[in-house]
C-alpha cells in the first residue's frame, strides 16, 4: 500500500506541476487578476521559481530574481521541465498571503498569511484566550488561501479533463513557451 | 515552526473523522504518546518525540480543553534528535580499535568485532549528546476531515504521520494533485479522467514557432 502510494505520488507528480506551468502561463495571459468563483484575486509571481524534469534524471533549475525571469523559465520549460515550486503573492481585497506552492505535492511552503488585526480588548487579561483567538484567526486565514488555491485547482483539473485542454490549451501554451525561449536570442 | 510564527509550512492530509469521537478516549491516547525525552529504561534516545500543548510545549500531560478547540483538534509535535558529531565518533572508534588491539595483541580486527565497536562508541557518545528540539503544530479540522500540519521534512513528517495514526485511529494521507482532484467538488467522472490523464508536452508542434504568441495574447480563459 505504502509503495503503491509512493508510486502514484511519483508517477503523477506532474499533475501538480502541469497546475503550476498553466497559473504561471493564465498570469501572464490575464495579467494576474483571476475570478475564483464571486471573488477576484490577484495573483503576482515572486522572486523564486523551481522547475523540475519528470523522471529518473529529474534535473532541477533553481531561479531566483526580482525581475524578469521570462527568458530562464523559457529555456527550462524548453528542455521539458515543468514548474514545481513557485513563489506566489495571493491578494483578495486588502488581504494578502505570501508562499511557495509546491505543485509536486501540493504544499504550502514559507506561507505567510496577513496580519491578525485587532485584538478584541476584552481578551487582554486573558494570555490563555487572547492565543487561542490569535489562533482561531490564523487557521481561518490558512483554510482560506488553500480554498482559494484549491479552487483554482479544480478550475483547472476541469480543463485538463476535457479536449479543450488538447484542442486548445496545449497549443497556446506550446506557443507560450516558444515565445519566452525566443525571448532569449 | 507553528501557526502563529511570521512564515511556516503547511503540509495537508486526508483524516476523516469517526462519527462519533469519544473525546475522553482521544485525550487518554494523546497523553499516553505525550513527549517522553527518555526511553523506559531512562536512556535518552537518538529520536525521540510525542505530543505538546499546543499553547505550551512543556506542557505534557494534557486535559481535553487543552486537546479540543471548537471543530479542531490542536496539538503541538515535538520532535528531538540526538547525535554526536560524526567526527568525535570516527576519533573514538579509532582510539578504541587501537586499544582493542592492542589488548587483544591482534595486528587487525575483523568486522564484526569493528562494527561492535563502532555500535558502543555510538551509543557512548549519544549519552552525552545534546537533543536538538524541533516544535511543529497540527491542527484536525474534525468537520471537513483536514489535518494540517507545519513542517515539511520527511522525519518528522513521517514520525507525526505515525503517531497522529496510533494516537487517533485515522490514518492520515498527504493530498497530493492527484487525490486532491476528488476533494474540491469535481464530479466522479471528471476526477477519473482527470487521474486518467498523461504528461502533456509543452515543447514542439506547429504553435511552437512562436508567429502565434501574438495572436492569442490576452486571449487566455
Amino acid at each position: 500500500m505504502r509503495e503503491d502510494f509512493l508510486a502514484v505520488v511519483e508517477k503523477k507528480r506532474f499533475l501538480g506541476r502541469e497546475f503550476l506551468t498553466w497559473l504561471l502561463w493564465r498570469l501572464e495571459e490575464e495579467g494576474g487578476r483571476l475570478a475564483i468563483g464571486g471573488d477576484v484575486v490577484e495573483l503576482a509571481l515572486g522572486d523564486r521559481l523551481v522547475l523540475q524534469e519528470q523522471g529518473e534524471r529529474n534535473a532541477k533549475l533553481t531561479l531566483v530574481d526580482e525581475g524578469d525571469m521570462r527568458s530562464e523559465l523559457g529555456a527550462g520549460l524548453r528542455r521539458g521541465k515543468l514548474v514545481d515550486r513557485a513563489r506566489l503573492s495571493v491578494t483578495l481585497q486588502e488581504r494578502t498571503w505570501q508562499l511557495t506552492l509546491d505543485g509536486g505535492l501540493l504544499t504550502y511552503d514559507s506561507l505567510r498569511c496577513p496580519p491578525l488585526g485587532d485584538r478584541d480588548a476584552g481578551l487582554a487579561d486573558d494570555p490563555r484566550a487572547l492565543y487561542e483567538n490569535d489562533l482561531f484567526l490564523r487557521l481561518a486565514d490558512v483554510e482560506h488561501v488553500v480554498q482559494l488555491l484549491d479552487r483554482l485547482f479544480a478550475a483547472f483539473c476541469e480543463l485538463r479533463a476535457s479536449s479543450r485542454w488538447e484542442t486548445d490549451t496545449v497549443p497556446r501554451l506550446r506557443s507560450w513557451v516558444a515565445e519566452l525561449d525566443s525571448r532569449m536570442a | 515552526m507553528g501557526f502563529l510564527s511570521a512564515s511556516s509550512s503547511i503540509v495537508r492530509f486526508d483524516a476523516k473523522a469517526p462519527a462519533h469521537l469519544d473525546r475522553a478516549a482521544l485525550c487518554r491516547a494523546v497523553n499516553q504518546r505525550a513527549f517522553r525525552e527518555h526511553d523506559e529504561d531512562g536512556l535518552p534516545k537518538a529520536e525521540a518525540y510525542g505530543w505538546v500543548a499546543i499553547h505550551d510545549p512543556l506542557v505534557v500531560e494534557l486535559e481535553t480543553s487543552d486537546v479540543f478547540f471548537q471543530q479542531y483538534v490542536m496539538l503541538g509535535f515535538r520532535y528531538d534528535r540526538r547525535k554526536a558529531p560524526a567526527k568525535l565518533v570516527r576519533l573514538e572508534r579509532r582510539r578504541a580499535e587501537e586499544a582493542r588491539r592492542r589488548e587483544q595483541g591482534l595486528e587487525r580486527l575483523g568486522r564484526a568485532v569493528r562494527k561492535e565497536i563502532k555500535e558502543e562508541v555510538e551509543a557512548r557518545l549519544l549519552l552525552q549528546a545534546l537533543p536538538s528540539p524541533q516544535l511543529f503544530e497540527c491542527a484536525w479540522n474534525l468537520d471537513t476531515g483536514t489535518l494540517y500540519f507545519t513542517g515539511k521534512a520527511r522525519a518528522p513528517r513521517e514520525a507525526f504521520a505515525a503517531l497522529f495514526r496510533d494516537t487517533c485511529g485515522v490514518a492520515p494521507v498527504p493530498v497530493i494533485p492527484y487525490l486532491a482532484a476528488e476533494r474540491i467538488g469535481l464530479t466522479g467522472a471528471t476526477v477519473d479522467a482527470v487521474r486518467a490523464v498523461e504528461r502533456s508536452s509543452l515543447v514542439g508542434g506547429a504553435a511552437a514557432s512562436g508567429g502565434a504568441v501574438a495572436a492569442v495574447a490576452g486571449a487566455a480563459s
